[in-house]
């Protein structure tokens, strides 16, 4: 037996290799079953490799890391290490040149202060009565019984939620199909294959741009219109108007564009997904759990609340109801990070140009932090370590729409189950976890039924 | 019986959303650090008993899981 070698001196940490996922192969490595079925192919990385493993995307080397302990280390490196806006080049189209990851640091931390200034905590009271008007349209036709497609129709209502915080009444009531057309070419732009290339020759890119430079146009019509009749509101829109960079200089009509489909893009999709697999389970839990749902939502109506702020506190099995769809469901399944700096976590070192990536829907099954994973528990506990639940990101970077995307569904759903029972039209096995793009969603049709309550 | 306790608050995942701001305005308050978003910042990490109501509500109510009670007896 030989000696171990000690050395002395500053000699780098001695790691392990990462391990690798199977299945690769030449020239693309792992990246057509990634773009084809992500979430598959991450449970799979995790199942073969555990906390941390790595694989190939046509040269994109991708570290995927599970687990609360991981996230919190992810989460706490410093951006000039694990940074953001490297591995969100697939946004830039999106979003546009010089707005969030497409503009220097600085610039995007001055972008960051002004969409913060629309979410801060006095701002949310006004959003409260919003919702709850939209909630209230959104029912006023439904008669005593029916059935529709909640997966459309969620994505419709949230669309009306989100424009009518973000911006302002006048532009909500105007909106037209056209709005959501446009929008919806924007996601559709949004696949896994733009993780590596955005700018690819492909129709749904195309598209995508075009669509960008329509929204300019509308948006930068109701911005001229303001400014014409000098027409001031506290919604978001009022703020990029007004808003300036600290040397004084404030926003280019792209640039307000490209906030507004910003803020659109962080809180339209994630939210209606939300409302869809909330209503789901909502249904699939009615037999054990509906009367005491009623009971919540019945009392703020009582304490005439209906229209303005609920916490957890009023609603807790509600609010349960959609926490626990964050995590069975997390819309966001890639957050991810290129490594700037090698970057060590326990035994292995992942160098620079290497992407991480965290993936929630693996990591909020685990056992450790979620005793019987697979079971949807309204009443479940929040995991101990804060980083084990991850359905907003976390860290610097973590969603900040996260509070607002919440007290909209709330306030959703405090409607909803106050007026009407749900049913699902289909057997429970039949509605399923899809991902066509980068967020997972219901799949097709998403239909339940409905049912007038007696109140 | 009385409880003695103490604040905690992990600023490194802050976003300033000032819910405990509202909540206890005696405790918490909000600094502007340069960041894209204001920090929390205790004003006592020691509150006196009779806020500690209050000082749950901040705890329980924060979006971020920023803040945390310990219990001392």
């Amino acid at each position: 037996m030989t000696p171990p070698d000690v050395s002395l001196g500053d000699t780098p940490h001695e790691t392990k290799p990462i391990p690798y996922v199977s299945g690769e192969r030449p020239g693309v490595g792992h990246y057509e079953e990634f773009s084809s079925t992500p979430l598959e192919f991450l449970h799979r990385a995790y199942e073969e490799c555990g906390e941390v493993s790595e694989f190939d995307l046509a040269g994109l080397k991708t570290v995927l890391m599970v687990g609360a302990e991981a996230h919190e280390a992810f989460f706490r490196a410093p951006d000039e290490q694990l940074n953001a806006a490297a591995a969100y080049q697939m946004m830039v189209p999106i979003f546009g040149e010089g707005i969030q990851f497409g503009a220097p640091p600085e610039i995007e931390r001055q972008q960051l202060r002004m969409q913060y200034q629309g979410l801060r905590y006095e701002k949310m009271a006004g959003y409260y009565g919003k919702v709850a008007q939209e909630a209230k349209d959104f029912i006023k036709d439904w008669g005593d019984s029916g059935e529709f497609d909640f997966y459309e129709a969620f994505t419709d209502l949230t669309l009306k939620t989100s424009t009518h915080c973000l911006l302002g009444s006048d532009f909500r009531y105007k909106l037209t199909g056209e709005f959501a057309e446009l929008y919806a070419a924007l996601d559709e732009g949004l696949d896994a294959a733009a993780i590596r290339d955005p700018n690819a020759q492909k129709e749904a890119y195309k598209k995508r741009d075009e669509a960008r430079m329509r929204l300019q146009h509308l948006i930068t019509e109701a911005v001229r219109d303001r400014r014409a009749r000098d027409f001031h509101s506290d919604d978001m829109l009022e703020i990029y108007m007004t808003a300036t960079y600290e040397d004084g200089t404030p926003l280019t009509e792209h640039e307000i564009t490209g906030m507004v489909i910003w803020f659109m893009f962080g809180g339209h999709h994630t939210s209606s997904n939300t409302s869809a697999w909330t209503l789901l389970e909502i249904c699939r839990g009615s037999g054990q759990y509906l009367a005491e749902l009623q009971a919540e939502v019945d009392n703020v109506f009582a304490a005439g609340k209906e229209a303005s702020m609920t916490t957890q506190r009023d609603i807790p099995l509600l609010d349960g109801f959609i926490r626990e769809s964050l995590r069975m469901h997390p819309p966001l399944n890639a957050i991810t990070r290129r490594v700037q700096q090698d970057f060590e976590y326990k035994d292995y070192r992942v160098e620079t140009g290497k992407n991480i990536m965290l993936c929630p829907h693996v990591a909020h099954k685990l056992p450790d932090s979620f005793p019987n994973p697979e079971l949807f528990d309204p009443r479940r506990p929040n995991p101990e370590n804060v980083f084990a639940l991850i359905p907003f990101g976390g860290g610097r970077h973590k969603c900040i729409g996260n509070a607002f995307a919440l007290l909209q569904v709330r306030t959703i759903f405090t409607w909803l189950l106050h007026f009407y029972e749900f049913e699902l039209a289909q057997p429970a096995e039949y509605y399923r976890e899809v991902m066509p793009t980068l967020i997972l969603r219901p799949s097709d049709p998403c239909r339940v039924k409905y049912r007038r309550r007696n109140v | 019986m009385a409880k003695k306790y103490r604040v905690v608050v992990d600023t490194g995942i802050c976003q300033g959303h000032s819910v405990c701001v509202a909540h206890a305005p005696e405790v918490f308050r909000t600094v502007d650090m340069g960041g894209p978003y204001p920090i929390v910042d205790l004003i006592t990490n020691a509150p006196p008993e009779e806020l500690l109501p209050k000082v749950e509500a901040a705890e329980e109510l924060c979006p971020n899981g920023v803040i945390r009670i310990v219990y001392e007896d």
